[in-house]
């Protein structure tokens, strides 16, 4: 098809997505769109984890501090956290972790996981914030 | 889960057996996605193919003939995805239930299909006066320039359940 044909499609298109942008922009207009975790504020913690949701499309587990804090982390899905080692034996209830990770934007005790140095190994899980 | 609070239905969901294996075994999910991504290509590349067909583009192709061949893919399309977004939803019903693009993206897809009724009931009961040749009518036109939208529309809220919740 040639590009002159193609022209008024391209332009429905835009039309189309047009509407569409200005729909969602007013739904959504108090919303900045950030990623979850901030990139800024990088925090290392060590304690006993616990609560291990080894699932899709993310793991999440919590990690209490010595001083009692309880952080929610969260991490890649299954596929990716076995590939790098990061096994249900080895994140399981009771083990104890050092882990460093990026404070969420959103709640208070939430960590998007960085690394993390569990059962005598450690493990990069990501290297940007999400 | 709060102490003493009755868990909400969407918990209780999250909690059966089903949810369970949908969530912790390692490739149900990544499948469950691939093929929701195979019923958005069907179901919303057909619309789209055959939407701008009633925009009035490629005339020499009857409409009647193209529904014929197209909209099979797109009940194919939207079958499967109804199948594997109610699987997805299940796994984790507590988080989707609360997801607000998931919310904006069901009223896109009610409003899609009450315009398609519109259509199918309206302009498109004659669609043997202008199915060949024939710039269809407004009417149809902005069925479908609204069918276009609205279908964008549902694929870029269920993106987007992952970034606004």
């Amino acid at each position: 098809m040639s590009l002159i044909a193609l022209r008024p499609i391209a332009r429905a298109a835009l039309v189309a997505f047009s509407i569409l942008a200005a729909g969602t922009g007013t739904v959504f207009a108090h919303h900045t769109f950030v990623t979850k975790y901030d990139a800024g504020k990088l925090l290392t913690v060590s304690g006993v984890i616990g609560n291990v949701r080894y699932s899709n499309p993310h793991i999440f587990f919590d990690i209490t501090a010595k001083n009692g804090t309880t952080w929610t982390v969260e991490t890649e899905g299954i596929l990716v956290a076995r590939s790098k080692g990061l096994t249900e034996q080895v994140l399981k209830d009771g083990a104890t972790a050092t882990l460093s990770g990026w404070v969420s934007r959103e709640k208070s005790a939430e960590l998007g996981l960085k690394s993390i140095t569990i059962g005598g190994r450690s493990i990069s899980m990501r290297g940007t914030a999400r | 889960m709060e102490t003493g609070e009755p868990s909400s239905i969407w918990e209780q969901v999250a909690a059966s057996g089903l949810a369970v294996a949908l969530r912790e075994n390692a490739w149900a999910y990544p499948l469950l996605e691939t093929l929701h991504i195979l019923g958005l290509a069907l179901a919303v590349g057909g619309i789209i193919v055959f939407d701008v067909r009633l925009l009035g583009y490629a005339r020499s192709i009857a409409v009647v003939d193209l529904s014929r061949h197209v909209l099979r893919f797109v009940l194919a399309g939207i079958t499967i995805n109804v199948a594997t977004g109610l699987a997805l939803f299940i796994s984790d019903a507590a988080e989707f239930a609360g997801n607000r693009s998931l919310h904006v993206k069901l009223v896109l897809i009610a409003l899609a299909f009450v315009n398609a009724g519109l259509y199918q009931s309206g302009p498109g009961r004659d669609v043997g006066t202008w199915d060949r040749g024939d710039v269809p009518p407004l009417r149809v036109r902005l069925h479908a320039a609204a069918s276009i939208a609205l279908w964008l529309g549902v694929m870029t809220a269920g993106r987007m359940m992952a970034y606004l919740k």
